[in-house]
């Protein structure tokens, strides 16, 4: 059963960031690479309220707002620097923030992490925390379907295809891009929360690259704009090394392997079906 | 309507456009010619906010919009087509013409799922399809449309928008003969239905001539001569630097 639970939660934690990178990455075409910046930036805060003495419902509100200030810095940066610097700015900025949360040991408590982060009473247990995961997850589809049914869900898709043509019709394609990436942060801190309670421990290696290339990797499964497609790619990823525990490997390469399953993954989806799902022309 | 003062346009140190002066009226239909690599596309980018030009004004509707961004140009009322199709070739017909509906109309979010706005917005699409003839398309993907069918499709579009200046870069490009007329149509009923003007440009000189009041001729970067079509076309000194 706590199997089951746990690949549950994980399903639906994939679900939840998937549905931050759908819009920015998927749809926009916008290489944010700085979520899971986001992600630590919003469980520290979470971590370090609570062990000041929060309770669990009011440091969820300090985390929102520190991923949301995280997500304006980069909303800043994103109209500063050409998408491709952006795209290595994010890269850059997840190592960086790995530095400063192991180094800055009074706050953080180093690479020890920080133990014993508390659920709130309503979820305190597993099997409720796992029903508050799917509910999350069906609300955030919801309203992602309802997004790409409106006027932003196309003019997000417009921007992957033309910003030129968008701006020439009278929208601003940068604030476009902006709020994408705001919103994506908000995401990624409910996605960061979540985490947080279901393991009720961070450390600086929380959400890392190896996270990073798994969330991708369903970002660019789910191409379309569709949530059905969202929600394949996400079943695929979030299930696919399971196959991984038929092989008897040692407990201690499992991590790697599952990295490396993903990584050999990304290469053939973007070889060999990238060019078959995209007719992006960007050019005018 | 418009009114470009002393615009000189730079690629990095490289001039492109020289103290261009020009201006249109209310209504009026303005033909740019000249050879390849003159600067009539860097002109339209510099009217439209593409292009940021190094010295000069430009007024529109007697404000100055020289310092303006290209969306805040659209959002005033510059409209304007590209030299390669500017459409969304991911998105459908009807979609690439809700987006210019949904600039304009400017409806809240949610009144898009009532039957009303639903109503309203497939009239507009379905009167605008059937005047260029692409009613059958309607549920096609962009990209799998024609040249000509994208050129129209790009036009039904700038239609659509309030634009009361449209800017159309090489409407005939890579399009069948048989289909300017429908082009030349399209173009007309754009300037008559809200009382637009329009700078045009286009390589095809009898398509142009028939069209428009007046042309202004550019020759690297610089206006070279302006006057009636029949004026024009009867130039020699034009018909040595277009023709060769």
């Amino acid at each position: 059963m706590g199997y089951f639970l746990t690949v549950i939660a994980g399903f639906c934690s994939d679900a939840l960031a998937g549905v931050g990178l759908h819009g920015v990455f998927s749809l926009a075409g916008i290489f944010f690479l700085g979520i899971p910046v986001v992600m630590k930036i919003s469980v520290y805060a979470l971590a370090i309220a609570q062990r000041a003495g929060v309770p669990p419902e009011i440091a969820f509100i300090f985390a929102i707002i520190a991923a949301i200030a995280v997500g304006i810095i980069f909303a800043y940066l994103f109209v500063k620097v050409s998408p491709d610097s952006f795209a290595v700015l994010g890269l850059a900025s997840l190592l960086a923030c790995e530095s400063l949360l192991q180094s800055w040991d009074s706050v953080t408590n180093g690479i020890l992490g920080i133990s014993g982060i508390r659920r709130p009473e309503l979820f305190s247990s597993l099997p409720s925390l796992v029903i508050i995961y799917v509910l999350a997850v069906a609300v955030f589809f919801l309203l992602e379907w309802i997004f790409l049914q409106t006027r932003y869900g196309r003019l997000v898709r417009a921007y992957k295809q033309n910003e030129i043509v968008l701006q020439a019709l009278g929208h601003s394609s940068s604030r476009i891009g902006q709020l994408l990436i705001i919103a994506a942060s908000f995401v990624y801190g409910v996605v960061g929360i979540l985490m947080a309670w279901r393991i009720q421990f961070v450390d600086p290696s929380i959400a890392g690259i190896p996270y990073l290339i798994e969330i991708v990797t369903i970002g660019v499964l789910a191409l379309n704009p569709r949530v059905s497609s969202l929600a394949a790619a996400t079943f695929f990823v979030a299930v696919f090394p399971e196959v991984l525990r038929f092989f008897n490997l040692p407990t201690a390469i499992m991590g790697y392997a599952r990295v490396l399953l993903y990584s050999i993954f990304l290469m053939v989806i973007i070889g060999k079906l990238l060019p078959k799902l995209s007719i992006s022309n960007r050019s005018t | 309507m418009l009114k470009l003062e002393n615009i000189h346009v730079k690629f990095g140190k490289t001039p492109i456009l020289h103290d261009i002066s020009l201006s249109l009226s209310p209504g009026e239909i303005v033909g740019i010619i000249g050879p390849n690599g003159s600067g009539k596309t860097t002109l339209l980018n510099a009217i439209s906010g593409f292009a940021k030009p190094s010295e000069g004004s430009i007024l529109f509707q007697d404000q100055d919009v020289t310092r303006s961004s290209a969306f805040q140009r659209a959002s005033q009322g510059i409209g304007r087509s590209f030299q390669s199709a500017g459409v969304f070739r991911d998105m459908t017909v009807e979609e690439n013409l809700i987006i210019a509906i949904e600039q304009v109309k400017k409806y809240p979010w949610w009144w898009q799922f009532s039957r009303k706005y639903l109503k309203k917005t497939a009239e507009i699409i379905d009167h605008s399809l059937e005047e260029v003839g692409l009613t059958a398309h309607k549920k096609s993907l962009a990209g799998v449309l024609s040249g000509g069918q994208l050129r129209l499709l790009e036009l039904a579009r700038l239609g659509l928008t309030d634009g009361s200046l449209l800017l159309i870069d090489e409407p005939t490009a890579g399009v069948a003969p048989a289909m300017k007329k429908t082009l030349a149509k399209t173009i007309r009923s754009l300037l008559q239905e809200q009382k637009r003007s329009i700078l045009i440009i286009e390589h095809d000189l009898k398509f142009l001539f028939e069209l428009v009041d007046r042309v202004i001729v550019i020759v690297e970067g610089r206006v070279y001569m302006e006057g009636k079509p029949a004026d024009v076309a009867q130039d020699r000194k034009l018909q040595e630097v277009y023709f060769g």
